[in-house]
């Protein structure tokens, strides 16, 4: 159990607390979900409870916090943290081992167990989790779901009674949401009380007891799961929706005329099995979704689609135009998940001055690259770095660089994890925006949310090589309506 | 690589003029050197696993300051490695590529591309790490213990064999013949 009574902190050299009166009881047994717009201080509550702040952060804490009833001031980092695991949302950056098995073994190779003992609890834990078969994978291959799995049992192997997920749901497809809220019904029924922050809020309709919605430091609204039906509520505090529609069976299919055409692309890595057996299909002007599972090919498809990677056989056209690989990469843009790999300038304007093909422009403030930082809502950001602007910002940031180039086709990879209500709307917005302009636009997400918001059409992968594709296609959408 | 050597030993003889480059049988030796440096590190390069250079790692029971900041640089080549390529298709895809040619043209605009993401992802890894070390419980003042313990099997005494008949025949070889060849100034 954990209790924060009238907790106020501040980052060190920051006049402004970043927390500010927050009491919260959460019982063991119970589930709580922390939500709010970036920037609303759901983070510090999450190092609050995990002991993070003050002990690693340093700064200045005000009020009381307590563990299973004992005071939490007297408590060491690491007292506490054998008490409060948490799991990131990337999980992949809080591994220390490259396999599976070593992973689960590194937190209690440092607590002084025998070898008998740390390969009984791996074993255990694996069991537990469902992972026996990947134990002695590599963790780059695993996919976000697998991910989540090791870093939740690495935590709940030292058997901790309070459990901290941040941004649990925001690399994850549908199905391991599913999966993940089922694991957490499980934690409750075991008397562990998990607190949860997160931007996704419909997968956790049965799951959590209470909800907190926080605005600027402070708990705004507090309640169960049915205050977030209230629309006004949600649209104040930038919140996601409650209740959301999955489109990935019902959404169109791509027409069987569009801009782009792909005719008879194959494709396979080198040692890997066929990816793409001579499939054809065309994109349209508009937004498309590249909906299916992991390991279907979305990615590469995005590769492929960019002139990144090269097609054994096949051809892309625009407008009726047979393109090579080596045009399509100056005719297409791709967003890629982490913002971090794609930021490479001093400041905001000169990014973008960049990705529009001028590496020292003599006037980064041209007119033509104000409007477009104006479009984004950027304009007052244009001379800060890059690196410093907030997670949506960033996103905003490096889809208006894919766009500078005027692209005919715009890949955005998974654009929306890890973006608040009102971030993720405007992202929409702007992928609309840009599909008006005659850019065809490709979605590749998990984001059921982004999918309703901004897409026309769906291509499902696995696309088949008959000449039947476009009848099962309209097939499946019947029988899914 | 036989051209690359005789244009490096050419700089050098320019450089320090002892460095012999004018007879071809003194030229074999520095490269065969070379070439066999070169070939071991490749054969422990292509066959190792970075886990198993990890586990290796932990065997050598280290004090925590020494193995810790040793296994994030093992554990973070394949992410780093990962990074680059994002880096580099991300590059492609604006319109730049690192060849000589841009390299020349714009070489601070060249570092800046690849350093400046590298850098910055870095620093938020290092940062997410050093939290999850801390969460963990590691260096708190009790000793590491390994789960899956080393064994000295067989095979370790053999290959133990074979690397010291090899020194033993090696260093033979540079007693017997390294005179006779070389002269006494190398």
């Amino acid at each position: 159990m954990i209790e924060l009574n009238n907790v106020t902190y501040s980052y060190p050299f920051q006049s402004q607390a970043a927390v500010c009166g927050i009491s919260l009881k959460v019982e063991a047994g119970e589930a709580v979900l922390i939500t709010g717009e970036s920037g609303c201080g759901k983070s510090t509550l999450v190092r609050l409870i995990n002991g993070l702040c003050p002990n690693f952060f340093q700064g200045k804490l005000n009020g009381e916090i307590f563990y299973n009833g004992q005071p939490g001031k007297s408590k060491s980092l690491r007292e506490i943290s054998s008490m409060v695991g948490t799991v990131f949302q990337d999980p992949e950056l809080q591994f220390f081992a490259l396999n599976v098995a070593d992973e689960l073994a590194f937190a209690h190779e440092w607590q002084d167990k025998s070898c008998h003992e740390i390969n009984k609890i791996v074993e255990q834990t694996a069991l537990r989790f469902g992972i026996t078969d990947i134990l002695s994978s590599s963790i780059h291959d695993l996919s976000e779901g697998q991910k989540q799995k090791v870093a939740l049992g690495t935590v709940l192997s030292m058997k901790p009674g309070i459990v901290v997920l941040d941004e649990p749901s925001a690399n994850l497809d549908p199905e391991s949401t599913e999966e993940l809220a089922d694991i957490i019904q499980t934690l409750k029924k075991k008397g562990i009380a998990v607190v949860i922050a997160d931007h996704r809020l419909y997968w956790l309709k049965n799951t959590v007891n209470k909800v907190i919605v926080m605005d600027q430091g402070k708990i705004a609204v507090k309640g169960d799961f049915s205050i977030l039906s209230d629309q006004k509520m949600l649209d104040k505090y930038g919140l996601r929706r409650h209740k959301i529609e999955d489109l990935r069976h019902s959404l169109a299919c791509v027409p069987e005329n569009g801009a782009i055409k792909v005719k008879d692309l194959t494709f396979m890595y080198k040692k890997g099995p066929v990816l793409f057996d001579k499939i054809s299909f065309c994109l349209p002007n508009g937004v498309t979704g590249i909906i299916g599972n992991n390991g279907t090919g979305k990615t590469t498809l995005a590769r492929l689609l960019t002139g990144l990677n090269r097609m054994k056989e096949g051809s892309i056209s625009v407008n009726g135009k047979t393109v090579s690989p080596k045009q399509m990469l100056k005719r297409s843009g791709l967003v890629l998940q982490n913002t971090d790999h794609q930021l490479h300038m001093n400041s905001v304007i000169q990014e973008l001055a960049a990705a529009a093909g001028e590496l020292s422009p003599k006037n980064p403030c041209s007119k033509n690259l104000m409007n477009i930082l104006d479009q984004f809502g950027l304009k007052d950001l244009a001379d800060r770095h890059p690196q410093s602007l907030s997670g949506g910002e960033k996103q905003r940031l490096v889809i208006a660089c894919g766009l500078a180039k005027n692209p005919d086709v715009l890949i955005l990879d998974e654009p929306t994890s890890g973006l608040d209500g009102r971030n993720m709307k405007r992202i929409a917005n702007m992928i609309r925006q840009a599909a008006k302009n005659g850019v065809s636009v490709i979605v590749i997400t998990h984001d059921l949310e982004l999918l309703a918001e901004a897409c026309d059409f769906a291509l499902r992968l696995p696309v088949l090589n008959t000449s039947d594709n476009w009848i099962i296609e309209k097939e499946k959408i019947k029988n899914a309506s | 690589m036989w051209l690359l050597s005789i244009g490096i030993m050419r700089l050098m003889h320019a450089a320090v003029p002892m460095v012999p480059v004018t007879e071809p049988l003194k030229m074999l030796v520095p490269f065969l050197r070379t070439l066999v440096m070169v070939n071991v590190i490749l054969a422990l390069a292509l066959s190792s696993r970075v886990q198993t250079l990890l586990t290796a790692l932990k065997s050598f029971r280290l004090p925590v300051w020494l193995y810790l900041p040793s296994a994030v640089m093992i554990r973070f080549i394949p992410s780093f490695i990962k990074d680059v390529r994002q880096i580099h298709d991300t590059m492609l895809i604006r319109g730049y590529s690192l060849n000589p040619v841009f390299i020349l043209r714009h070489p601070l605009i060249g570092v800046r591309l690849m350093a400046a993401p590298l850098i910055f992802r870095a620093l938020r890894s290092s940062d997410e790490l050093g939290i999850a070390a801390e969460l963990k419980g590691v260096g708190y003042g009790v000793p590491m213990k390994n789960f899956r313990p080393s064994v000295f099997t067989c095979v370790d005494g053999l290959a133990m064999i074979c690397t010291l008949a090899v020194i033993f025949a090696a260093c033979l070889i540079q007693i017997q013949l390294g005179v006779e060849i070389l002269g006494d100034h190398i």
